[in-house]
């Protein structure tokens, strides 16, 4: 211990004397700190919708507002209604006329409008058409939700976008932990300390307590910065923070040993942040999600973080996505100390 | 009773006396080892299957000097990284300062300094925080970092970013490191390698210096002139094997040519003949160039290291 300390304390202060990574380091955790708080922090959960009907607009109005969480905005004609959704002042617009007779039914949406939005006005003009003709479908219709409901806990984006944040800053521990461990390669200042009564053991020991020490500084930091700290969400929060800085150095054991260059470091270690932060995407972009992504070790990390930071859950939920993590640590590590071990004996 | 003749030819008494002996021969051998402060039998070492150093042996007395000499891809890098244990042999052992490398590396790593060709220091840090932080490694507590810095010239430096240093002066900032631990041994891999001639020359002080105290050096360099003027002993290396080792002077005086160079005036122009001084007739020829000729200059050359050193190897020593 009494030679692990002084290089951790080495490390820390050669990783924050190089300018470009402490800048890295601590630029992005503020800025991501600066866009959390400028986002808006209500989601925006009515749907508003025009409507135009030719005739029986009394009748419409009375069985339109007994829609949920709609807000409609009348027109005086289809033009007018046109014009709403050109606007953008409503998110879709729905007309009801009678040509000869027959009921016709036109529901407009601007080029902008997103698809799930359209579907979602699709859904509302059908509903809403059902109920003005008078006959609804004969059918009985029953809603069950399969797993936790999640209907009056919509999250805002920014609280989303937090998770990925706290990944990105992670993930920049791979060059900060790679660019070290391959300079004392490179450099040969490995060399230097391995003559020292220094083991290699120890020295190995000492790279990774800099970097579950720095990386845990770092997302407990940002964790502040972006009010994911709270009396519940604490040490869920720093277990699962501890799981992903062990992830982190692992990956930086492999990158630093592997890579001949600055340059190297960067191109394999864009690499590795790119795969690690997939899975939080999918937080933010639900519908991207595909099969492989499961086998992306960081989804481990990042579902459990999202479901405590953002749903209220505990660790007790994300045992086996715990056990999973964790298991991938090991191994993980195991084999970024086998390969650092062989390129310094 | 039995009589002295009775004793001598007893086995009991022939017992004791082998025990006597294999004790004496061990006590010698002990006495012999401990004299020796590193020493070196049948290292080998090959990179992918090619012999990099092949079966060497030699030993370095304590308080000695042994200059290692060799061209570039010689084994002498490879041969110091295993006598510090950065390397293990594949066949043969090391001893230093009578510790087996392979039992005892971490003990006696404690007592060496080793100084590589590498500049490998931290270059974000200062002169003083590299000598602290290579001091603490060792847990040595109380440093006199000042008086380290003042014996290689970089006091002033002191807290100067050693990415701002010099080549010379990083070179001797790295040799005030290897000394942080007060080492008995060092290893010093080409340590004056092109250095401006202040640092060389600050540097061969610290050597000297070092030496005085009775530090045992293992040194590797190019510089024949270094070589013979502080080595007590030197060893050619060449492929992989050791060719020679002795004191700079019986090398010179058993393999070397000492000659006896004159310039005289002939015909309008200079010529310049070489004399052995071995020669028997050399002062009749000496008589007979001086009556015929006007000497212009006449001067002794002994042989160098570098002559020596093509003797054995075939092989310049630089290029």
């Amino acid at each position: 211990m009494n030679r692990i300390l002084p290089i951790v304390k080495k490390d820390v202060t050669q990783i924050f004397r190089n300018r470009f990574i402490a800048v890295i380091t601590f630029l992005a955790i503020f800025i991501y700190a600066v866009i959390f708080h400028i986002m808006p922090s209500k989601v925006e959960e009515a749907y508003s919708m025009g409507f135009y009907f030719e005739k029986g607009r009394e009748v419409a109005e009375e069985q339109i507002s007994k829609e949920e969480g709609l807000e409609v905005v009348w027109a005086d004609d289809e033009e007018g209604l046109k014009k709403l959704v050109e606007n953008e002042d409503v998110q879709a617009g729905l007309s009801f006329t009678l040509p000869e007779g027959k009921p016709k039914i036109v529901l407009y949406t601007s080029s902008q409008t997103p698809e799930e939005i359209r579907e979602a006005g699709d859904v509302i003009a059908r509903e809403a058409a059902y109920n003005l003709s008078g006959y609804p479908l004969n059918v009985e219709f029953n809603e069950v939700v399969i797993g936790p409901d999640l209907i009056g806990m919509q999250v805002p984006l920014r609280n989303k976008m937090r998770v990925l944040f706290v990944v990105v800053i992670l993930a920049v521990e791979f060059y900060a932990l790679g660019n070290l461990i391959s300079e004392e390669i490179r450099k040969k200042t490995a060399d230097a300390i391995l003559v020292t009564p220094v083991s290699i053991s120890e020295f190995m020991t000492a790279k990774v307590a800099t970097g579950i020490f720095l990386t845990f500084f770092e997302g407990i930091l940002a964790a502040f910065l972006l009010n994911i700290i709270s009396v519940d969400t604490v040490i869920p929060f720093a277990v699962l923070l501890l799981l992903g800085a062990f992830l982190v150095v692992a990956v930086s054991f492999v990158l630093g040993t592997i890579s001949r260059s600055f340059l190297g470091l960067t191109a394999y270690g864009t690499l590795f942040m790119v795969v690690f932060m997939i899975p939080a995407f999918i937080l933010i972009f639900p519908g991207g999600y595909s099969f492989w992504i499961n086998a992306v070790p960081s989804y481990y990390l990042i579902i459990p973080l999202d479901g405590i930071v953002n749903y209220g859950y505990v660790l007790s939920d994300y045992l086996p996505e715990m056990a999973y993590l964790g298991s991938f640590d090991l191994v993980m590590l195991l084999l970024g100390l086998y390969v650092l071990r062989r390129r310094l004996t | 009773m039995m009589g002295f003749n009775g004793f001598f030819f007893e086995f009991k008494f022939w017992c004791d006396f082998q025990f006597f002996l294999c004790n004496m021969q061990s006590y010698v051998k002990m006495i012999i080892e401990m004299e020796k402060a590193v020493s070196a039998e049948n290292i080998t070492y090959s990179y992918n299957k090619k012999l990099a150093v092949d079966h060497v042996s030699f030993h370095i007395d304590k308080g000695e000097i042994l200059g290692f000499l060799g061209p570039n891809g010689a084994g002498k890098s490879t041969t110091l990284k295993m006598l510090v244990g950065l390397l293990v042999p594949q066949d043969g052992k090391v001893s230093i300062l009578g510790m087996n490398t392979s039992k005892e590396l971490k003990k006696i790593q404690a007592q060496i300094g080793v100084c590589f060709e590498e500049k490998n220091l931290y270059e974000e840090m200062s002169a003083v925080e590299n000598l602290k932080f290579f001091a603490s490694l060792f847990g040595v507590r109380r440093l006199d970092v000042v008086a380290l810095l003042k014996k290689v010239n970089l006091s002033v430096e002191k807290r100067q970013k050693v990415a701002s240093f010099s080549k010379g002066m990083k070179q001797r900032l790295m040799m005030a490191r290897t000394l942080v631990n007060y080492p008995k041994v060092l290893f010093l891999d080409e340590p004056t390698d092109g250095l401006d001639p202040v640092s060389a020359r600050a540097v061969r002080d610290v050597i000297l210096e070092e030496k005085g105290k009775g530090a045992t050096i293992f040194l590797t360099t190019h510089d024949m002139m270094e070589a013979d003027k502080l080595s007590d002993r030197v060893a050619f290396i060449n492929d992989g094997k050791i060719s020679v080792i002795d004191t700079p002077e019986n090398l010179k005086h058993e393999h070397g040519k000492r000659i006896l160079r004159i310039c005289y005036r002939l015909d309008g122009g200079v010529r310049e003949e070489e004399l052995s001084l071995e020669d028997k007739d050399m002062s009749k020829r000496i008589d007979e160039i001086s009556s015929k000729y006007s000497i212009l200059d006449m001067h002794t050359e002994e042989a160098t290291l570098e002559d020596i050193f093509i003797k054995f190897t075939g092989r310049k020593l630089v290029g």
